[in-house]
């Protein structure tokens, strides 16, 4: 198997909580990412999915360093992405990019979308001369589904749906080879979602993409990964193969998160038992020394609470939990 | 079994926005009707004017907003009352439980004040009475240490505590009707559930009825007893809730319910539904869903198709094909 | 999380977004706004006095007559002579040209200057942001008018040096108002999607930021002049300035507070030309401001 096109070592990022205008003090620190390491192949989905406080945006922001990690290492392609200088890093930045999550919010308002999508052209200095750039702008707007003449237009004139894809149009500019989604469809309606879904899946045959898909959104995260990974407060609880995941999660969050999904089945709906998780997850609120999911697991016993699991195969090859007693459970 | 007459009786309801660029006819005449203790789904994507009609039914429309029709609460109409009458009538009979718990609840006022508010408006409670029933109903919506809570600024709170600090603003009351507008979107989904499981109990508990108002079609299957599609300012079909899940007749809603992924079933390709939503300014002729309907025919482009009852009993469908179509859509539709 | 709401904040975003789309909108927004198509006028009319200023005036404004003095309005002197005899209507004029062409260039360098400074500021953030604002905080502790009546007062007299004090004390509005601005643009995800694609510090101030904070500026530039006007009336007034027998509104003002029994006139004219012109561009700024911002509104 050659060799992957990312890996993350022991990735950790921790916030300073500050007192202070001008002379700040450091009081303490949220621990948004506490020790992540993953792989990712060339062309393959690594689904990223826990709700919200559990370091997954964060963490997807410090892997293309749009925030500096605490610690860790990040190796892209063979390079050390965090020694790079300013220079390198903006180099690194053509084979890495990142999708957002508002479609309102990640377009600026005041371009249009020719500028939009050509920006990246020009910063890169990918085409020369303002025909080229053009061209280049009309072949990316018909990839992602849209059309040429919407280049003259400004982004509010468009739908949710639509300035997702202007959005993607822009971080496929650079043909990188690893793209971060961050909640690509979460903020769009059921059909605008799976439109880019299916968009999304298209572009990868194509272009031989790498994605790293972080989401809150369970189905969506199924649909488009190979293997999926659940993050809570900070770690990684559970990784395993997309089927084996849905099927047969061990860890009691994963098995939780999948019970709390709503169906469009009523008759489901009605007779189903929920694992029902009591209270909520405060980010940073992990106590060291014991497992982070302690306090709300219904399977809390006494060795969760003397020292912190770590991830170990579990079930079937390439699945990991982090569970001293990780019991498959078979959910409806 | 429940009272015959509808609680809630909304009947040629129109919504239109003036703006700049021309009318933006949100809702296009819609009849829909809530029994005491009932729990009804409106669901639609945005641009379907669901919200327009939530904001129309509680009142909170600006007054340069354009509406006709008629909105009965227990009888008593609604649509031609002075704005401070409408506003008790709502305020006591009304719950409404807004979909940003963020931007809903008064940053610079305790949760507590702002769950006393209503009880001290409407109810005319002393300060002493408003501030007993408000903690007993942050006890009831599950906030752990209800006296400490009732001190405490929003900020303080997660989302899914702001929410069941909403939810208990608007039992305050105890309101026949509540009116929740996408209760659970921006929540995670394990605290969703708690929050739907919340909702269901509270509402059964105290005898509410309940119209929920999302695009979230796993919500509803769960919640609501009845359900009406709603796309572009007009419905398009409705029905028990068994009915329109397992027996849709309208292409829209069969496209709609093909187009989300399921974690239960196994993969197959998504269907999503071509085109994009609608705009509210211009609007199509005839059926409103005819530009993305894969079935469309001349007639669905120049005849607004009526609601006609269907096989089950309280199913209506609004296609004029809803005869010749059994299953999902006909085209595969799956270009991106 | 939050971003859900943009699902069902698009039905009703919709309408506003496309009623303000556009420059045509702009316009006709503009001009449906009747007092900012009054403050426009207004503004126009003086702006193109003040250039043209010496081709209008009927007489040298500086010619004495002591034998006609404080004539009433007349066909040769429209309004009347002042009290060495000179045109009043001429000096008017005149006066325009150094008063509103004064206050608009010392606009301009208050933008300029306050704009960088805010932007960088801004930006930067750290020690260079806080070293920065404690400067301008100092200097926005004094009441503007008597800091630069000081520091012109220093300089020594003549216009020159009542621009350049005038200038140093004003542009810290500026600076931390586009600060403000800037700080709030910065957390938007567009700026974070331009940083991820690689956009320069240099071409994210300018092609992210700026254009983003605009449209406050420009409102707060057209109020600002109204403002610069009545401090270059108050200073003139006050003695420093321009020196006799140079024409200028504040200066007249100054000149006819001697005869306000006699001859009020003298005070008027001068007075009314500053409230009129101050007002034009007050009205402008406000419908700008409508048309611009309109969450300001």
């Amino acid at each position: 198997m050659s060799a992957p096109l990312l890996e993350v070592r022991d990735m950790r990022k921790a916030f300073p909580i500050v007192r202070g205008h001008s002379l700040r003090r450091s009081i303490g620190a949220i621990i948004a990412v506490d020790g992540v390491s993953l792989t990712l192949g060339s062309g393959e989905t690594l689904g990223l999915v826990g709700e919200s406080g559990c370091g997954k945006s964060t963490l997807a922001r410090c892997i293309l360093r749009l925030i500096e990690p605490t610690a860790g290492e990040i190796e892209f392609d063979g390079r050390d992405v965090r020694a790079c200088d300013k220079r390198e890093l903006r180099r690194l930045r053509r084979d890495m990019q990142i999708i957002f999550q508002d479609p309102y919010a990640s377009l600026n308002p005041r371009m249009r979308v020719e500028q939009l999508v050509a920006e990246p052209l020009l910063v890169h200095e990918i085409t020369a001369g303002r025909r080229e750039t053009r061209a280049r702008v009309a072949e990316l707007l018909q990839l992602v589904g849209l059309a040429a003449e919407h280049a003259d237009r400004y982004p509010h004139s468009f739908s949710g749906g639509q300035r997702q894809r202007i959005g993607i149009a822009r971080a496929i500019a650079t043909d990188p080879r690893l793209l971060i989604l961050d909640e690509p469809v979460s903020a769009l309606d059921v059909s605008s979602r799976a439109q880019i879904l299916a968009l999304l899946a298209s572009l990868q045959a194509r272009l031989g993409l790498s994605y790293l898909f972080v989401s809150h959104d369970l189905s969506a995260v199924r649909y488009i990964s190979q293997r999926v990974a659940v993050m809570y407060l900070g770690k990684i609880v559970e990784i395993a193969p997309r089927d084996e995941l849905f099927n047969h999660p061990r860890h009691p969050y994963t098995q939780a998160l999948l019970s709390a999904v709503p169906l469009p089945d009523p008759g489901r709906e009605r007779h189903r038992r929920r694992i029902r998780l009591m209270g909520e997850a405060t980010a940073g609120a992990a106590i060291a020394g014991s497992c982070r999911f302690r306090a709300r697991c219904p399977l809390a016993r006494q060795a969760c609470a003397e020292s912190e699991p770590s991830l170990e195969p579990a079930g079937s090859p390439g699945h990991a939990a982090a569970c001293y007693f990780p019991e498959p459970l078979r959910l409806t | 079994m429940s009272d015959p007459l509808p609680l809630l009786d909304v009947s040629g309801l129109e919504v239109t926005f003036p703006t700049d660029a021309g009318d933006v006819h949100a809702v296009s005449g819609i009849t829909l009707a809530v029994r005491r203790g009932e729990r009804v789904g409106l669901a639609g994507e945005s641009g379907s004017g669901k919200t327009a009609t939530a904001m129309a039914i509680s009142g909170l429309l600006p007054r340069s907003v354009r509406t006709s029709g008629s909105i009965r609460l227990g009888g008593r109409e609604l649509t031609g009352l002075a704005r401070r009458d409408r506003r008790k009538l709502c305020g006591s009979h009304i719950g409404m439980i807004f979909q940003n718990p963020q931007s809903s609840l008064n940053p610079a006022l305790t949760i507590g004040r702002q769950i006393a508010e209503p009880l001290r408006l409407h109810l005319g409670l002393s300060r002493a009475a408003a501030r007993a029933r408000a903690l007993e109903l942050l006890d009831e919506v599950g906030m752990a240490s209800p006296a400490r809570s009732f001190e405490e600024y929003p900020h303080r709170f997660s989302g899914g505590m702001r929410q069941r600090a909403m939810i208990a603003i608007a039992l305050s009351c105890r309101p026949e009707l509540i009116i929740a507008d996408e209760p659970t979107t921006a929540l995670d989904v394990t605290i969703q559930a708690q929050i739907l499981e919340l909702l269901a109990r509270l509402c059964a508990e105290h005898g509410s009825a309940l119209l929920v108002i999302t695009h979230d079609l796993g919500v509803l299957a769960g919640l609501a007893d009845r359900i009406l599609v709603m796309y572009s300012g007009r419905i398009l079909e409705e029905g028990p809730v068994d009915c329109i899940y397992d027996r849709a007749r309208n292409p829209y809603t069969q496209a709609l319910l093909a187009a989300i992924s399921r974690i239960d079933r196994p993969l197959e390709t998504l269907r999503p539904i071509p085109g994009d939503p609608p705009s509210g300014l211009q609007m199509a002729g005839g059926c409103v869903f005819h530009p993305r309907c894969p079935n469309a025919v001349g007639i669905c482009r120049t005849e607004v198709p009526v609601l006609l009852p269907r096989a089950d009993p309280g199913h209506r469908c609004a296609c004029h094909l809803a005869d010749q179509l059994d299953g999902p859509p006909l085209d595969a539709g799956g270009k991106s | 999380m939050a971003a859900k709401s943009a699902l069902t904040a698009e039905a009703e975003r919709l309408p506003l977004a496309r009623a303000l789309a556009g420059r045509r909108a702009l316009g006709r927004l503009l001009i449906a706004d009747r007092t900012a198509l009054a403050g426009l006028l207004i503004v126009a009319i003086v702006l193109a006095v003040a250039v043209a200023a010496p081709l209008l005036a009927p007489h040298d404004p500086n010619a004495q007559d002591v034998l006609n003095q404080f004539k009433p309005p007349s066909a040769q002197h429209l309004l009347g002579t002042d009290q060495f005899g000179r045109d009043e209507l001429s000096r008017i004029i005149i006066g325009a040209r150094i008063s509103v062409l004064t206050s608009l260039a010392v606009g301009a360098a208050i933008l300029v200057i306050g704009v960088v400074v805010g932007t960088v500021s801004g930006l930067a953030g750290g020690l260079l942001d806080g070293a920065i604002m404690r400067v301008v905080d100092v200097l926005l502790a004094f009441p503007s008018v008597l800091l630069a009546l000081a520091v012109a007062g220093t300089l020594g007299p003549g216009l020159g040096h009542l621009a350049v004090a005038m200038t140093l004390v004003w542009w810290v509005d500026y600076a931390r108002l586009v600060r403000g601005l800037v700080l709030g643009v910065k957390e938007q995800q567009y700026i974070e999607s331009a940083r991820a694609l690689g956009v320069s510090g240099r071409r994210l101030a300018l092609r992210h930021v700026l254009p983003n904070v605009a449209p406050p500026i420009i409102v707060l530039a057209t109020l600002q002049t109204a403002r610069l006007l009545l401090a270059l009336a108050a200073l003139s007034f006050l003695g420093l300035g321009v020196a006799p027998p140079t024409a200028e509104w504040g200066a007249m003002l100054n000149d006819g507070k001697n005869f306000l029994d006699t001859a009020p006139q003298l005070m008027l004219y001068p007075g009314l030309a500053i409230t009129i012109t101050a007002l034009g561009f007050n009205l402008l700024g406000e419908g700008l401001r409508d048309v611009l911002d309109p969450s300001l509104r």
